[in-house]
């Protein structure tokens, strides 16, 4: 499930860009009234795509060249889960409705995964209603549910759908509960279908247009207009998705971005079907597209505001953001020699991903190499795999942590991205780290384990309520370094893959935690520090040690593995040296087998690290993600 | 100067340990020899250009064959190439496959080298080994072979056996000095892939001596054979001085080598290629009138290098003039290395000149990869 999450995103940042279509502003609505804007809320898997895929073809908007060719990508394995829509960002729509009138949809993409919270907050600001997709074979989850709040709180109107009615394991009425319990809606308020068996696609479409108002921007206003969205086109800079609040939006316009207070070129605005279409303006209640000849997404933030700079309107929408990294790790080289190449890589990758963060660092152990900061943990794992895969770069990444809020004795402030960065235990009055509010919807049966599990790392409880009789709905606080090891992995095993979770930043917190280094051989490891809470740390020690002792091969001397706290050495483990290595026979036929084991071995050596005389496997540095429980 | 290899894959049993090719039917045993002396006369012109100064008949079990088959491939040798005046040529014995009287024919066909597979003198290693042979009949080989005229006899001795104590590996060690062996091979055991034994090891039914037991023995070996005038060649080789076997050594020093029979490897400028090695394969190509050809390699300048890094380690030395020579090799000038080395007491070094020491031998692959690790050609 991760990997489709991964995947899904990863399908948005790969966004191959049409070329632009001239069409003219008569292509565009003439009245705010008959535009709807809405996007779908679902978990993963519940049926998003399809259901998006079902609207398109319904409506017109894929034609049938395109859909033979959408049709070819679901033959490729990597394309099947994903629909077409996570192509795409927002999508215009006409649609005769039964009243007779043309409509135009704008159907908007949310991003499905908790480390994008704030970007799906942006998405659903650009719509005046959402449709609620819930899988009536697993009920309502809890990215359902936060995303669902997010909707709410937006003043989004809500249509609920329950997809999949047509599955064997079909749970429809307890589902329909769920769902009147959570929104307070009347049974016959919800939608049954399938999108699979194109059950229920009409009945989506005339909610749209009779339940979702229309949008309530003044068209005369100065211009503004909200960006939910950028990419980066190599040939075209960013270019950004907005919805126009108020206000008209022209090609050769002179725009302002508020947030940077950057002055751009409207270069070409239009609005989005499966190509571009250039309509040389926007107006009040559209949804499209600008570029604005910006080089990189870094001018064009997600949450800011767009207004015109020769006749500007008096303060941006409510709510921009800046997105702040939760989480750091060392990107370093695999071999040395890649520093520079990897630099590069990062910078171009920067320019299309504005959440990234990096700068450079260097490690006793790893040499030169990167700290990079991140949303979340998924966030990171999409960045290794695009250095990885469009980069060709060959990385080692370390183990991730939070940023810690130091406070020395002195009164100064210190924040610490890197664990081998903490001031010595001497200076430090105390450490504050990040919490989170987690939500976790559960089967019932589960709530002990997940209650264990929250205790074992650290959480603080605030309550459960329930959904249904059979599912709770159970609050914590979490330190965030207490899930970004493997918190969801636990989750999901310990409830049978049941329970789900969905959490946001809380505030600082202070905890007694300290800096435990590794020796080996007594030379301090920096890039296996960790910042651990002092009643686990004798624990943790030990079985890091003991992982490290399993990863660590056998060199021609003894290796002595120590975890310490400042100068208190809390465990110990030794690796013996190796007694003998040498082959018996190297005749005619051994000759080339012995030779391509050598070439193998130089090889590998230019991948291992070597602190003092130690030689350390790359797969050392990621051992404390490996531990077992 | 060259060598030629006849490789002879018949056994009367395969033991659990050996991965040389072998089968147990030895009804192809003359349709096997006539092909072996086709593929004599089908081998590159280029050997006979060459002086042929060893030849080695090795196996599977070579003495399964008669005096009389050796004698014919021998005849077939001489005729096609050019042998020297007084060349080694060697046949492995097994003990238990061979009649005493065989050693005089042997002698008589021109075999003036006899290397013969005693492996242990205790029936319980034997046993294990699922050799045929007992010890009396390995002691009765031996003296048979002296009695017969040989005055070039090699044992082949194998230690670190899951039946094995230190002390049984000293008596076996001393047992065999006493015949006064002119060469004598000791191997560590090795577990290879697909192998009976490999998969008993696996099973957990056959548990290997730590490495720290195999070690000691090695030690041991080195240590006594030197005192009763043996000199350590190579890893797993031990001679009388001037008694090295001069087949294997010319493998150690790139001499060029042409292997006949099935899986046999040959080597020549650079060039490295082998034969089928699946016998139906092997005489199908023959009876086709082709060089019953498998694989080649071409080695590239970095990998002959490398060969011979591991080969003079292997004889437990590195001429550093040398490989500067012959592969512009650029060295650390710090000879961080070397220092090191010499501090953990692996190698001793003299003008340009490594040796290992008996320490050195034990870790013998670690310190290869560590001098190749730390020079590259340029």
């Amino acid at each position: 499930m991760k990997i489709l999450e991964l995947r899904t995103i990863f399908g948005i940042f790969s966004l191959i860009n049409p070329a632009s279509i001239l069409r003219d502003c008569s292509y565009l609505p003439l009245m705010m009234e008959h535009i709807r804007n809405f996007c779908i809320i679902a978990h993963i898997d519940h049926g998003k795509s399809t259901i998006a895929d079902r609207l398109l073809e319904r409506t017109g908007t894929i034609t049938e060249r395109e859909m033979k060719f959408n049709q070819v990508l679901d033959d490729m394995e990597l394309e099947q889960e994903r629909g077409i829509t996570i192509k795409l960002h927002a999508i215009h729509m006409k649609y005769r409705a039964a009243d007779r009138n043309e409509y135009t949809l704008n159907l908007i993409d949310t991003p499905g995964h908790v480390d994008f919270s704030y970007e799906v907050s942006r998405s659903l600001e650009a719509c005046e209603g959402a449709i609620l997709v819930i899988d009536a074979s697993q009920g309502v989850e809890a990215q359902t549910i936060s995303n669902l709040y997010l909707a709410i709180e937006a003043g989004l109107e809500i249509i609920p759908v329950i997809n999949k009615i047509d599955l064997p394991g079909a749970m429809t009425e307890q589902v329909k509960h769920q769902i009147i319990d959570l929104i307070g809606c009347k049974e016959d308020d919800i939608i049954m279908a399938s999108a699979k068996m194109k059950i229920g696609v009409d009945e989506i479409l005339e909610a749209v247009v009779k339940r979702i108002p229309a949008p309530s921007g003044n068209p005369t206003a100065p211009l503004k207009a909200l960006i939910f969205d950028s990419i980066f086109d190599s040939y075209r800079g960013s270019i950004v998705y907005i919805r126009v609040v108020d206000g008209v939006l022209r090609e050769k316009d002179k725009v302002k971005f508020f947030a940077t207070n950057k002055y751009f070129d409207a270069e070409e605005v239009g609005i989005l079907e499966m190509d571009r279409l250039r309509t040389k303006e926007l107006r009040a209640g559209d949804v499209g597209y600008l570029i604005p000849g910006a080089k990189d997404v870094h001018d064009t933030k997600v949450g800011d505001t767009i207004t015109n700079a020769n006749n500007p309107a008096d303060g941006p929408l409510p709510g921009y953001k800046e997105a702040k990294p939760m989480v750091f790790a060392g990107l370093y080289p695999v071999n040395a020699d890649n520093f520079g190449e990897l630099r590069e890589s990062l910078e171009k990758l920067r320019m299309n991903d504005a959440s990234l963060i990096f700068e450079p660092e260097s490690s006793v152990a790893l040499g030169f190499g990167f700290r990079a900061g991140f949303l979340g943990l998924l966030h990171m794992e999409i960045v290794q795999e695009r250095l990885e895969r469009e980069y060709q770069q060959e990385l080692i990444t370390t183990v991730p942590n939070v940023e810690y809020r130091v406070i020395k004795l002195d009164g100064d402030v210190v924040l610490v991205d890197n664990p081998a960065f903490m001031p010595p235990i001497g200076d430090i009055d105390r450490i504050e780290e990040p919490f989170i509010r987690a939500q976790i919807i559960t089967p019932t049966e589960y709530i002990g384990n997940i209650m264990k599990l929250c205790t074992d790392r650290r959480g603080v409880y605030k309550n459960t309520t329930y959904i249904d009789p059979t599912r709770a709905d159970l609050r914590y606080e979490l330190p965030l370094s207490e899930i970004i090891f493997d918190f969801y992995d636990k989750l999901k095993s310990t409830s049978r893959g049941y329970a789900s979770l969905d959490y946001d930043f809380l505030e600082n917190r202070e905890s007694d935690l300290v800096k435990l280094d590794i020796l080996l051989n007594g030379e301090s490891v920096d890039a296996l520090s960790s910042i651990v809470h002092r009643d686990k740390a004798y624990e943790w020690g030990k079985k890091l040690c003991a992982k490290l002792r399993k990863l660590i091969p056998r060199q021609m001397f003894e290796v002595v593995i120590q975890a310490a706290i400042g100068s208190k050495v809390i465990a110990r483990d030794t690796i013996s040296a190796m007694r003998k290595n040498v082959i018996a026979k190297c005749y005619g036929g051994d000759i080339s087998r012995k030779r391509k084991l050598l070439e193998k071995q130089k090889e590998g050596k230019k991948r291992m690290k070597q602190v003092g005389r130690v030689e350390i496997p790359q797969e050392a540095f990621l051992a404390v993600l490996a531990m077992e429980e | 100067m060259a060598g030629i290899y006849i490789h002879i894959p018949f056994c009367e049993r395969k033991c659990i340990y050996c991965d040389f090719y072998s089968i147990e039917d030895n009804s192809l045993q003359q349709k096997f020899v006539s092909s072996l002396i086709k593929e004599i006369e089908l081998s590159d012109a280029v050997w006979q250009n060459e002086i042929i100064e060893t030849i080695y008949f090795g196996g599977g079990t070579p003495s399964v064959l008669s005096p009389h088959k050796i004698g014919t491939i021998l005849k077939a040798i001489h005729n096609r190439f050019n042998i020297s005046a007084e060349p080694e040529v060697t046949i492995e014995i097994n003990p238990g496959t061979i009649i005493p009287h065989y050693f005089k024919e042997y002698l008589s066909s021109g075999i003036n080298r006899v290397s013969i597979g005693v492996q242990s003198f205790r029936d319980q290693d034997l046993q294990f080994l699922s050799r045929i042979h007992n010890a009396s009949e390995a002691t009765n080989t031996i003296l048979d072979a002296r009695r017969s005229g040989f005055n070039n006899i090699s044992i082949d001795l194998i230690y670190s056996l899951p039946t094995q104590t230190l002390d049984n590996w000293k008596e076996i060690i001393r047992r065999a000095v006493e015949f006064n062996p002119e060469h004598i091979s000791a191997y560590n055991l090795t577990v290879e892939n697909q192998t009976p034994l490999s998969r008993m090891v696996q099973s957990g039914s056959v548990t290997i001596p730590e490495d720290d037991l195999c070690a000691k023995m090695f030690r041991y070996a080195m240590k006594y054979l030197e005192e009763c005038g043996y000199i350590h060649y190579e890893v797993s080789n031990y001679s009388l001085p001037n008694m090295e076997s001069k087949h294997n050594s010319n493998y150690w020093m790139h001499k060029p080598y042409l292997g006949l029979g099935p899986s046999a490897h040959s080597y020549r400028n650079d060039l490295r290629w082998w034969n089928h090695r699946n016998i139906g394969d092997y005489l199908d190509n023959i009876a086709e009138g082709k060089v019953p050809l498998s694989g080649s390699e071409h080695l590239t300048p970095q990998q002959t290098m490398i060969e011979e890094v591991m080969f003079q380690l292997r004889m437990g030395k590195l001429d550093f003039n040398h490989l500067q020579n012959k592969f512009k090799i650029e060295m650390d000038p710090s000879q961080k290395l070397i220092k090191d080395l010499i501090n953990d007491n692996y190698i001793e070094y003299k003008d340009g000149i490594v040796k290992l020491t008996e320490n050195g031998f034990v870790f013998c692959d670690e310190i290869t990869k560590r001098f190749l690790n730390s020079f590259s050609i340029m």
